[in-house]
């Protein structure tokens, strides 16, 4: 069964590894819904999330193909309770008639203005995926000018 | 110490003592530091892409990577195809470029390219040297990467200016290849699986030559009785004149084969990958028989199709430690039914000791079914890329190797890219026998259109090449047959020769 797995891949930090790892993917068809990377504590290693899509056995093959390449330390997958984070920038058209309600429903979710027009407003929103498609879905029906997303960033618990 | 003369040291570290490698700009500080150097011998060939067959050739037929080097721009790009070809057949393999200096990197200077960008796809691994204090290290983690685990081809850009520049160089010694370790649990399950069976098939890939477990997989077969079958890659791996040989999986498999694969109740791949070609075998043949792999490269492992049971690491670990925890079975024999074409047995009459190489199409597919092989490192092909003009440069690599006899098998289409490489063979002396099976068309294109476009040659005519004029052009001696016609004559010719020599068969097939 086809399901977002999310995992956790520790690589050397240097020139063209995110080419490698991006690359790996392109060729042999396997999806990516996000990719994110950062250095780690220790500036040589850098620590990319990918979430990827696919059954068991296109995952496994996934992990093998990841463990093979030079650059990469290690391979984690994580589990499906793990701590999991996005950002969501959105732009959302709102003037004098319904900024309030805009607003009110920000509020809810505890999305932060950031910036505000005659036109238009900027959230900040951070949170698990259930919550920031929550949120859109509202803008939504305001009208969303541009969003920018992080990408999907997560460790296990404990 | 300079940067070009550091790269001499660590291949003299490493023990390489063969280089193919052709000039250009870039690379010329290289060439300059490995002129006269004790031990190191520098080849080159017509094109830099047959300097990487060549560097395959050397590697095949030795177990050591093969070296090779070229200029930035075209010199690069053209080793492209060769890479490729390593790395599929997992043929070790470290590849020096020259590039522009460091500070023109980026800004399209002539004879620029991106070889690292362009050869990430198709090597083990790659790496740009941005300063010449870590270019030794480079080096030695290129040729350490080639050789260990599932071994590949490995590329080090180099720009112009780190060959150049100083620094201090301190004496290493090689680091110890690391090939993984099969794990008990794995080895355990194998075992009982195997003890459980009692028609067993064993069809060896590439991966035992790798590996050099030969002779580990010939006491495992004798010990299991089984029969005993071979992927293009393999052969060589098992001798071809033993009783339990039944030949070749993939492309036109015999009907021993066949009919061993439907009695077979559990299939053991032993260093192979399990391609596209040998599951069209194993679905119509045996689609219900259970599988244990056994391979290097843990990816390999339900990749192209589940495995019942796997132990993954080097073939020579996982044989010794398996063999002592299978129980002996009852040898079962096929009746000899490995259809050989004549011509290419007479061909291995004449040459019984000599390695072989091939081009690709026709008369590679009747080359692998029809040579009777016995040693390892023994046959050369170019398996999982298929590219035309691998064999004669590949050839003058084993020659130069092994110092042995080197026969090249070719068509007239794939003779057509790279007959240049003839006057390479001449050029230094080598004991190669040319054999062009000229039926004056792509043959296996032919075939193909014969079967899927009624008929319909198209491109597929060869170009039409007086080959007596040609060989004496470049002072090669020249026998001939039609259709195999005096053909022991003519190879009793051929035999007297020492260097290289030319047999031309004429064939309508």
């Amino acid at each position: 069964m086809e399901q977002i797995h999310v995992l956790s891949v520790f690589v050397n930090n240097c020139v063209g590894v995110l080419t490698r790892i991006s690359g790996l993917f392109a060729r042999r068809g396997y999806n990516i819904k996000s990719l994110t990377v950062g250095e780690t504590e220790n500036p040589a290693v850098s620590r990319m999330t990918i979430e990827c899509i696919g059954d068991a056995q296109i995952i496994t093959q996934i992990k093998s193909q990841l463990r093979k390449v030079v650059d990469v330390i290690s391979v984690e997958e994580l589990k499906a309770d793990a701590v999991c984070r996005e950002l969501f920038l959105v732009k959302v058209r709102a003037n004098d008639t319904n900024r309030t309600a805009v607003m009110g429903v920000a509020e809810i979710y505890r999305a932060r203005p950031l910036d505000v027009t005659p036109e238009t407003l900027v959230f900040e929103i951070c949170g698990d995926r259930s919550k920031l498609e929550s949120f859109f879905e509202m803008m939504k029906t305001y009208g969303i000018v541009e969003i920018a997303r992080t990408g999907v960033t997560a460790m296990d618990r404990g | 110490m300079k940067g070009a003369e550091i790269i001499v040291k660590v291949l003299q570290e490493q023990k390489v003592d063969t280089v193919f490698g052709y000039p250009g700009g870039t690379i010329l500080s290289l060439l300059d530091a490995l002129r006269n150097k004790r031990g190191i011998k520098l080849y080159t060939n017509c094109h830099e892409q047959f300097c990487t067959h060549a560097a395959e050739g050397y590697a095949r037929a030795t177990g050591k990577p093969g070296v090779v080097t070229a200029t930035s721009g075209p010199g690069a790009t053209n080793l492209v195809t060769g890479l490729a070809n390593a790395y599929m057949d997992s043929t070790p393999m470290v590849a020096i470029t020259g590039n522009v200096p460091l500070h023109l990197l980026g800004r399209d200077a002539f004879q620029e390219i991106d070889i690292y960008g362009v050869t990430m796809s198709i090597t083990k691994h790659n790496f740009i040297v941005k300063s010449v204090e870590s270019l030794a290290d480079t080096l030695r983690s290129a040729f350490r990467i080639a050789s260990s685990g599932r071994k590949g081809p490995v590329l080090v850009d180099i720009p112009k200016n780190i060959f150049d520049e100083c620094a201090k160089y301190v004496p290493a010694t090689p680091s110890e290849e690391v090939f993984p370790l099969p794990r008990g649990e794995e080895l355990r399950e194998a075992a009982e699986l195997i003890d459980r069976s009692s028609r067993p098939v064993l069809c060896l890939g590439g991966g035992v030559i790798a590996s050099n477990a030969a002779e580990k997989v010939y006491t495992f077969a004798k010990k299991l009785g089984t029969p005993v079958i071979t992927t293009a890659m393999g052969i060589g791996s098992f001798p071809q004149d033993d009783e339990q040989y039944l030949g070749l999986v993939g492309l036109q498999p015999n009907p021993s084969t066949l009919q061993a694969l439907r009695d077979c109740d559990l299939f053991i791949g032993a260093g192979l990958r399990f391609s596209e070609r040998m599951l069209e075998n194993l679905r119509l043949h045996s689609p219900h028989c259970k599988i244990l792999h056994l391979d290097i490269d843990e990816a390999e492992i339900g990749k192209n199709l589940p495995a019942y049971s796997a132990v993954v690491g080097d073939l020579f670990a996982v044989l010794e430690s398996l063999l002592p925890l299978v129980s002996a079975k009852a040898p079962r024999y096929y009746p000899d039914a490995v259809p050989r074409d004549p011509l290419y047995t007479q061909i291995f009459g004449a040459f019984p000791d000599a390695v072989y190489t091939t081009e690709v199409g026709a008369h590679q597919i009747k080359a692998c079914h029809s040579l009777p092989i016995v040693k390892p490192r023994h046959f050369i092909t170019s398996g999982g890329l298929g590219t035309m003009g691998f064999g004669l440069p590949a050839a003058i690599g084993a020659a130069i190797a092994t110092g042995k006899r080197v026969v090249n098998l070719a068509g007239d289409g794939s003779f057509a890219m790279n007959l240049q490489e003839l006057s390479t063979a001449v050029k230094y002396r080598l004991p190669i026998t040319q054999v062009v099976f000229n039926n004056r068309r792509l043959g296996m294109i032919c075939d193909l259109q014969d079967r899927d476009y009624e008929g319909r040659h198209i491109l597929t005519e060869t170009p039409a090449m007086d080959l007596p004029a040609m060989a004496t052009a470049m002072g090669v001696p020249f026998v001939r047959s039609t259709e195999g016609e005096g053909l022991p004559a003519v190879l009793t010719e051929a035999r007297k020769e020492k260097g290289v020599c030319f047999i031309e068969v004429l064939t309508d097939h």
